[in-house]
């Protein structure tokens, strides 16, 4: 494993500003933090340096404007060889985000918008026709997803 | 949402922090046009949070784990959900519909931080079953796939 950052309070601080509001101001971010400009910038730009910043920002949007009404995630379970084109096919039928090997409930994972539930079940169907997958199992996102992003410890190494 | 929203809404899934003078140079639209569109957006819940990319895998950990929850009968999804969110390092919930009744997603450090957080989640009175599901990606707050995707998506409505 590759080794650990360590972070300090002034470190965490920032970033936890970032975590709430990647769009805050470079000053606005000083003046939270009880610091300057400069020592803000030098940090992000060590933290850039370090590639614990990997560039950027995720901006969450509605999905409603991108006529993508379904978010799901499914779970595939196989029962022998698995095929890593499967990732191809998912993708060709809705918007494939996040496709992992996984461990524990399913073999591979992916996370994925779709028009409709049509396209999810066609989906279903040819992993099932196509690559032999014993289940697929789909979890349809519902309701509103509540978040809490600030939750994450940013140094879980040092507590143990 | 019209072309120009569209066109302005790629830029920032693609990058959510890029700088309305960026926008307004690569579009060749006015920096005003572009931030008049982007208030409204964000007004309009469009563009809701902004959130800085890390690399989790930097600060210790190794991937995320998803937890699929099935619900107690007779017990409220939203009291789970609101206690799920205050359990150290889980960052997003939400209801699903399909073989389990809540999923919600944590970074992971080993294994032995797998189980204590599905130990803390079986604690919970409103909770009858965990399942898991485990991925080796470590990008916080989701894969770049996510930003990829969808401006994409939102660049073609623009041209439709």
């Amino acid at each position: 494993m590759a080794a650990t950052v360590k972070l300090d309070d002034l470190d965490k601080r920032i970033l936890n500003v970032l975590i709430r509001d990647a769009r805050t101001k470079l000053k606005d971010i000083a003046s939270e933090c009880g610091t300057s400009s400069v020592v803000v910038l030098s940090r992000i730009k060590r933290l850039k340096e370090a590639k614990v910043l990997t560039g950027g920002a995720t901006f969450f949007s509605n999905l409603a404007p991108l006529c993508l009404t379904i978010i799901a995630t499914i779970g595939i379970v196989f029962d022998g060889k698995q095929d890593d084109r499967i990732f191809d096919l998912i993708a060709m039928e809705t918007h494939l985000v996040e496709p992992s090997v996984s461990i524990g409930e399913y073999d591979l994972c992916a996370l994925v918008f779709a028009e409709n539930v049509a396209k999810l079940d066609k989906i279903a169907f040819s992993l099932r026709e196509r690559f032999g997958a014993r289940k697929v199992f789909i979890n349809v996102w519902s309701g509103i997803p509540q978040d809490n992003y600030g939750n994450v410890d940013l140094q879980p190494v040092e507590k143990r | 949402m019209d072309k120009i929203d569209y066109l302005i809404l790629s830029e920032l899934l693609k990058n959510g922090q890029i700088s309305f003078s960026d926008i307004s140079k690569k579009l060749s639209i006015a920096p005003f046009t572009v931030k008049s569109r982007y208030s409204k957006m964000v007004k309009d819940g469009i563009l809701q949070k902004a959130i800085i990319n890390i690399d989790l895998a930097k600060l210790g950990y190794q991937g995320k784990v998803f937890l699929l929850i099935t619900n107690a009968p007779n017990k409220s999804k939203l009291e789970t959900m609101e206690a799920l969110k205050s359990i150290g390092n889980i960052f997003v919930v939400s209801e699903i519909i399909g073989p389990y009744d809540l999923i919600a997603i944590a970074p992971v450090t080993d294994v032995n931080s797998v189980r204590t957080l599905i130990d803390n989640v079986r604690k919970l009175p409103s909770v009858q079953r965990v399942q898991f599901t485990c991925i080796n990606d470590t990008m916080f707050p989701i894969n770049k796939t996510y930003g990829e995707v969808l401006s994409k998506r939102a660049k073609k409505l623009a041209t439709e």
